[in-house]
């Protein structure tokens, strides 16, 4: 029956299709308020995570700021360039965006083991994919055995006051993968 | 003995097509089929837009059909869900929920009840969820987050530019400025100034209230027990929430599915309940599109 064509339905429908009826939003509800202890109780962005938190606060993924680098047996604190880290199609792309948008320690752990395993160029003094620029790999400058990779994400806050948005850190790590 | 024409069976599944899609369950389900086509959520595999797809042509045959949408939810929210959960945006859970809404009303023995009761609640919880985080984010209620966003973000700046409360090169300057802290490696993280002008920084407060408040309408319209004419606020609160939001924040495949939802737990007659829906999704639609082009 079309509920426009008998609205009197509402009140003498089965339990079972009440029961259908509310399966969906009990699941919005369960995520959600998940989704709100997280982002309560540790550094997840309240934008992520199925909690609808989008567009209430500046502390989105897209501001926070992940900052990778690396020491190696042949290079100390190279900076990992954020394309390769957080570009669509970036092969690290995935743990990059999961570390930044809520850096847990297994979060953080996961990024460097990936960037430990990726195979890393050095041009102009930042780590690029080596695929990304052959000649750079062919010039001899690709990086040996990483032992080192340092992770930092901050959030940010616009001073309205003083115009200026101002970074927030919220982890700085060194891990050995 | 005359025989029938050779495209009688395309012109019966036509006009059989047609029929579905001009009533309510069925203009729902083509919208959510269509949206899953053009716009599906993140993660999905191809099979998602695919399966919709041939939904889209099957329509008044799969309309109501179980298997078809447990199949279509089950591969929707595999992909979905094996896709990093802190890498989705909100109506991407909202569209598997929607899917999964779809697949229990075909096994009610009334689906079109069920699914209005499905998609009441599910508008009613995700603005009851939308209001919270916005109530308990002081830069969002004293306004700091949208005096950035309208002074950075060049698709929120856009309305404000054709009201003239926004400089074009302002939000470009400022977009620059903070480029090097995202992209470039060797930068210092440092405070960085962004330039606001005076309109926006008086006006970003109340709007950012006026979004508090009418978000908070669409919550409660649609969680209350309402009856009669009271339920025609909840098309009306988000109606207003659609047509000021939709414009500046181009994600219209959001937009639709709160049509959807919207138009299947209306109590609104048939047919201005569809071209009601339909209209307003149209309309901002294309608002947005006359921003762009007025706002570059």
């Amino acid at each position: 029956m079309d509920p426009h064509e008998a609205p009197a339905s509402h009140d003498r429908r089965p339990l079972r299709d009440r029961v259908l009826g509310v399966i969906a939003p009990l699941l919005l509800i369960v995520v959600a308020s998940t989704q709100v202890v997280v982002a309560s109780t540790s550094d997840l962005t309240p934008w992520r995570g199925g909690g609808f938190g989008m567009f209430s606060t500046l502390d989105t993924h897209d501001q926070r700021i992940l900052r990778v680098t690396i020491t190696a047996a042949d290079a100390e604190g190279v900076p990992v360039d954020p394309a390769a880290l957080l570009s669509d199609g970036a092969a690290l792309r995935e743990v990059a965006v999961t570390a930044r948008n809520h850096p847990t320690s297994a979060n953080l752990e996961g990024l460097a083991a990936s960037v430990a395993e990726a195979e890393l160029s050095v041009v102009d003094g930042v780590a690029v994919p080596a695929s990304r620029d052959a000649a750079a790999a062919a010039d001899g400058s690709r990086l040996g055995a990483i032992e080192i990779v340092r992770v930092a994400v901050w959030r940010t806050a616009f001073d309205r006051e003083a115009g200026l948005l101002v970074p927030e850190l919220l982890v700085d790590r060194e891990l050995r993968p | 003995m005359t025989e029938a024409p050779a495209n009688a069976p395309l012109r019966h599944h036509l006009d059989a097509f047609v029929s579905a899609a001009a009533a309510p369950y069925g203009l729902v389900v083509a919208l959510t089929l269509t949206t899953t086509v053009t716009h599906p959520p993140r993660g999905a595999s191809v099979l998602t837009p695919v399966l919709a797809g041939v939904g889209v042509v099957l329509l008044p045959r799969i309309q109501r059909d179980r298997r078809f949408w447990a199949l279509l939810t089950a591969v929707t929210a595999i992909g979905v869900f094996s896709h990093p959960l802190v890498d989705l945006d909100n109506h991407h859970f909202l569209h598997v929920y929607w899917l999964l809404a779809l697949t229990l009303a075909a096994l009610a023995r009334d689906p079109a009840v069920t699914l209005a009761r499905a998609g009441r609640l599910l508008i009613g919880g995700l603005f009851l969820f939308a209001t919270l985080w916005k109530v308990v984010s002081p830069d969002f209620t004293d306004g700091s987050f949208l005096t950035f966003t309208l002074s950075v973000d060049p698709n929120v700046a856009r309305a404000p530019l054709v009201l003239g409360w926004q400089d074009a090169e302002l939000v470009e300057a400022n977009r620059d400025a903070l480029a090097p802290l995202h992209l470039d490696p060797t930068s210092e993280v440092a405070p960085v100034p962004i330039s606001v002008t005076p309109t926006v920084a008086r006006m970003a407060a109340p709007l950012s209230w006026l979004t508090l408040v009418l978000e908070a309408a669409v919550a409660l319209t649609f969680l209350l027990p309402l009856r009669g004419a009271w339920t025609r606020w909840r098309e009306a609160s988000l109606f207003a929430f659609l047509l000021v939001t939709y414009p500046a924040l181009p994600v219209l495949s959001f937009a639709a599915l709160l049509i959807a939802m919207s138009l299947a737990n209306t109590d609104l007659p048939a047919p201005r309940a569809q071209v009601l829906h339909l209209g307003v999704l149209l309309a901002a639609g294309l608002a947005g599109q006359a921003l762009r082009l007025l706002a570059g």
